[in-house]
C-alpha cells in the first residue's frame, strides 16, 4: 500500500519509474553494513516478484535472458512455453541471425534494412511513433565565458533555420523518423504542444537575420561576432564552434555532416568533437557541473509516454544529473512543480504547453527528429502488436504464437 | 651453467615487464576524462551523490594511493572489486576468461595446422600455381579486417551450414536439462564461426611466415646435399628444412598465443559471444578501472608468459642463442 501526503496528478506513471524489491527478497542482502546489496542482483539471483505473465526463469547480462509464463497470472494464460529476449552488441549479427531463422522477432531492425525487409514474404515488419527525441543542444548557462552570442534565443533560432530535417529523415534513418520541435512525441498527446513547429529550413532568412545581427562574413566566408558589452559581453572573434557528439548513438556522425552542411551555408563554421559517451557527457558538464566551457553537443532523449521525466531534465536542480545543457529558469522550475500536481488533466496539459512554448523559445535544445520504433518477426507467427504498444502492453507477449 | 643463466635472465626480465605493464595499465585508464562515477546518470544523481560514490569507490584518494592499494591487494592476490557490480573481479574475469580460451585454442590450431601446410607446400612448390595460390590466400585472409570477415561469415557461411552466429549456448536448449552430449555438441556450434574467424586471419599470417621460413632453409647447402644424397622429399622437408625453419615458427605462434588473447575483443564483440574481450569491451565504456585492470593484467601476463615460453623453446630449439 502507498499512500501520498499530498495530491500527485501523475501517480501511474511515476509509479513506472520505481521498482518495487520486498523486504523479505533484500534483507538476506544487507550484510556488510549494507554494502552487500550493491552486489545483490535481483534479476540473476531472483526469486522475481511480480504479478505479470511472465518471469525471468535464466538471467544473462548480455546474453539471453529467459522468461516463463507465469502459473499464478490472473489473466489469459500465454499460448508459448518461453520467450529469449537476446542482446545484441552489433546489428548486422542480429541482422543475420534473424533472416537466418535463429531470431523469431527482431526489436529494433536497423532502420536502412527496414525498407528490404518489407521486400521479403517471410518477414513483417511494423514501425510507429517511438519516445526517442534527437536533439541540438546549446549550453545556457548565463555564467558561460566564451562565445556568449550562443545563449541568444535569436542566434540560436537562426541556427535551427539552417538544419534540415528532411535529409536528416531521409539519410539517416531511411524516413524512420519525423521532423521534432519539442521533447515530447505524439505518444504523449494530449500533452505534445501541437500549436509549436519545427523551425523552417530557409536559409536566406538565416543570413539576413545575422546580417542584421551584425555578424559580417570575414575573407574566409565565416561570420565575426564583433566586440560587444551587455547582457552578451565579450570580445571579437570567428563563430566558429565545437559541437560534442556522444560516439555511441547511432547514425551520429552522418547527423552531424548535415548539422555542419546547413551551418557552413550561413557563415559558421563547426567542428566535430566525438567522444565515448561518458567523456562526452563529463564535457558536458565541465568543469565539475558547472558547464562552462561547451557549446553545442547533439544527443537524444528518450521519454516516457508521460511527460513529466523528459520535462524534469531541464530543471535547475538537474545540474550534474540529468541536466546536459546548463539550463535554468525559475519559471519554468516552478510550472514543473504545478504540473505535477495539477487538479485535472486540462490543467496538467495547459501548464505543460507554456513549459514547452517556455524551452521552444529559450532554445536550450533545438529538437531534430523523433525516431520511430520499427520491429520486424517471422510470419510464421502471429499476435504480435505495434511495437511500442508491445513494450508498454500489460499482457507482453501474451498473444503471440505460431500460426497454423 | 650458462643454461642457468640465461632462465634466470629471462624470468626476470618477465617479472619486471609484468611490474611496469601493471603500472601502466593502472596509468593509462585514469588519465582519460571522467571516471565510474561520471556516467551516472539519474534524476537523484546530485554532486553530494557522486561525492559519496566516489568516496565508496575509492575515487577521491590521489592517483598514488589508489596505486599503493592497487599494488597491495594485487601482492595478496586479490584483483579488487568491479566499481560497477561490487562483486571481486577475479570470479568475473574467470568464467569469461574459460569461455575465451577453447574458442582461441580452436582457431589457433586450425591456424597451425593449415597455415604451416600450406606454408610448407607453397615453399616447395615455389613458383607453381599452389604457390601462387597459397601466398594470395594468405595475404588475402591477413589483410582482412577481423570484424568484417566475422561479419561475413555470419552473412553468407552461418545460414548454410545452419550454425548459430551469436552467444554460446542455445538458451532454449537448456530450459530442460538437454544432457551433457547435446550442450557439448551445441558450445561446439557456437565456437565454431568465431575460431573460424580467427583461425583465418591467423591461417594467413603463418602460411606466409612459414613459407619465407622454409624458402631461406631450402636453398641452404645441407637441404642439396639431401637431394644429392636421393632423400625422398617429404624427408628432405621434414627433418631438415621444417626442423631448421622452426625458430621463425615458434617466435610468431607464441607471440600471436599472447596477442589473441586481445585480439579476441573484436571477434567476441561481432559475434557476441561471452568472453575475455566482451568483458573488456564492455568494461572500457563503464570504466570499471578494476575489471580493466584485471583484464589487462590477464593480457599482460599472456603475452609475457609466452614469450617467455618461447625464449626457452629457443633455449631448446638452438643451443647458439646463449652464446
Amino acid at each position: 500500500m502507498i499512500h501520498y501526503d499530498k495530491r500527485v496528478s501523475n501517480v501511474l506513471p511515476q509509479l513506472q519509474q520505481f521498482f518495487i524489491l520486498p523486504k523479505h527478497i533484500w534483507e538476506s542482502h544487507t550484510g556488510n553494513n549494507g554494502k552487500d546489496l550493491k552486489a545483490f542482483n535481483p534479476a540473476a539471483d531472483g526469486p522475481i516478484v511480480g504479478g505479470g505473465s511472465f518471469y525471468i526463469d535464466q538471467y544473462q547480462k548480455k546474453g539471453t535472458t529467459i522468461f516463463k509464463p507465469n502459473p499464478g497470472y490472473y489473466g489469459t494464460k500465454p499460448h508459448v512455453d518461453a520467450v529469449g529476449l537476446t542482446f545484441y552488441e552489433n546489428s548486422d549479427a542480429m541482422l543475420a541471425a534473424f533472416k537466418g531463422g535463429e531470431l523469431d522477432q527482431m526489436d529494433t531492425v536497423p532502420y536502412l534494412a527496414a525498407d528490404d525487409m518489407k521486400k521479403d514474404t517471410n518477414f513483417t515488419v511494423l514501425s510507429g511513433d517511438g519516445t526517442e527525441v534527437r536533439d541540438f543542444g546549446f549550453n545556457s548557462n548565463p555564467k558561460k565565458p566564451k562565445n556568449r552570442e550562443l545563449l541568444d534565443p535569436d542566434v540560436k533560432n537562426v541556427i535551427a533555420m539552417t538544419v534540415d530535417r528532411q535529409q536528416i529523415v531521409d539519410v539517416v534513418f531511411a524516413g524512420y523518423a519525423k521532423p521534432a520541435y519539442s521533447l515530447l512525441t505524439p505518444l504523449s498527446a494530449p500533452y505534445l504542444n501541437t500549436d509549436l513547429k519545427p523551425e523552417p529550413l530557409d536559409i536566406d532568412a538565416a543570413n539576413q537575420i545575422l546580417d542584421g545581427l551584425g555578424y559580417k562574413k570575414g575573407s574566409d566566408g565565416i561570420r565575426v561576432v564583433p566586440a560587444t558589452t551587455g547582457q552578451y559581453a565579450q570580445p571579437e572573434h570567428r563563430m566558429s564552434y565545437e559541437i560534442i557528439t556522444p560516439s555511441g548513438l547511432y547514425g551520429i556522425n552522418r547527423e552531424f555532416n548535415i548539422i555542419r552542411d546547413g551551418m557552413k551555408q550561413i557563415g559558421i563554421e563547426v567542428k566535430q568533437n566525438s567522444l565515448d559517451d561518458t567523456t562526452a557527457f563529463e564535457e558536458i558538464g565541465a568543469p565539475d557541473w558547472k558547464y562552462l566551457s561547451f557549446d553545442m553537443m547533439l544527443w537524444d532523449w528518450v521519454g516516457y509516454v508521460d511527460p513529466d521525466f523528459v520535462l524534469s531534465i531541464v530543471q535547475c536542480n538537474q545540474y550534474g544529473s540529468w541536466s546536459d545543457t546548463g539550463y535554468c529558469n525559475p519559471e519554468y522550475d516552478k510550472l514543473y512543480k504545478e504540473q505535477g500536481v495539477a487538479k485535472s488533466d486540462q490543467d496538467r496539459k495547459d501548464i505543460v504547453w507554456r513549459m514547452q512554448e517556455i524551452l521552444y523559445h529559450d532554445k536550450p535544445y533545438v529538437q531534430l527528429v523523433q525516431v520511430d520504433l520499427v520491429t520486424a518477426y517471422q510470419k510464421s507467427w502471429t499476435g504480435q502488436t505495434q511495437p511500442f504498444l508491445n513494450g508498454l502492453s500489460k499482457r507482453p507477449w501474451v498473444q503471440i504464437g505460431q500460426s497454423g | 651453467m650458462r643454461g642457468t643463466d640465461y632462465i634466470i635472465k629471462r624470468t626476470a626480465f618477465a617479472l619486471v615487464t609484468i611490474f611496469v605493464a601493471i603500472t601502466l595499465n593502472f596509468i593509462i585508464f585514469r588519465a582519460a576524462p571522467g571516471d565510474a562515477v561520471t556516467g551516472e546518470r539519474c534524476r537523484n544523481c546530485t554532486k553530494e551523490f557522486k561525492a559519496q560514490l566516489r568516496h565508496e569507490l575509492g575515487l577521491d584518494k590521489s592517483t598514488w594511493e589508489q596505486y599503493v592499494i592497487y599494488l597491495k591487494q594485487l601482492a595478496h592476490g586479490d584483483l579488487g572489486y568491479s566499481f560497477k557490480n561490487n562483486l571481486p573481479v577475479g570470479p568475473q574475469l574467470w568464467q569469461p576468461l574459460k569461455n575465451t580460451l577453447p574458442m582461441i585454442a580452436l582457431g589457433t590450431a586450425f591456424s597451425i595446422i593449415f597455415g604451416i601446410l600450406t606454408g610448407v607446400i607453397a615453399a616447395w612448390r615455389r613458383g607453381t600455381a599452389v604457390d601462387r595460390v597459397s601466398v594470395l590466400g594468405g595475404l588475402g585472409f591477413y589483410s582482412l579486417p577481423t570484424q568484417w570477415l566475422g561479419l561475413m561469415l555470419i552473412f553468407y557461411v552461418a545460414p548454410l551450414v545452419s550454425l548459430p552466429t551469436s552467444g554460446i549456448k542455445d538458451p532454449y536448449l537448456f530450459i530442460t536439462d538437454p544432457g551433457w552430449w547435446p550442450a557439448f555438441v551445441d558450445r561446439m556450434k557456437h565456437m565454431i564461426l568465431p575460431s573460424l574467424t580467427l583461425g583465418l586471419v591467423l591461417y594467413g599470417e603463418y602460411t606466409l611466415i612459414v613459407r619465407s621460413a622454409m624458402l631461406e632453409t631450402l636453398g641452404e647447402d645441407y637441404v642439396l646435399t639431401a637431394r644429392a644424397k636421393g632423400l625422398k622429399n617429404w624427408t628432405i622437408v621434414r627433418k631438415h628444412a621444417l626442423r631448421n625453419s622452426m625458430l621463425p615458427i615458434t617466435t610468431l605462434v607464441f607471440l600471436s598465443l599472447g596477442y589473441i588473447v586481445g585480439g579476441a575483443i573484436l571477434i567476441e564483440s561481432v559475434f557476441n559471444y561471452p568472453g575475455i574481450g566482451l568483458l573488456t569491451y564492455d568494461a572500457v565504456f563503464e570504466k570499471d578501472y578494476p575489471i580493466l585492470q584485471g583484464a589487462f593484467l590477464v593480457l599482460t601476463v599472456s603475452v609475457v608468459v609466452a614469450n617467455y615460453i618461447a625464449d626457452l623453446l629457443y633455449f631448446r630449439l638452438d643451443p647458439r642463442i646463449t652464446e
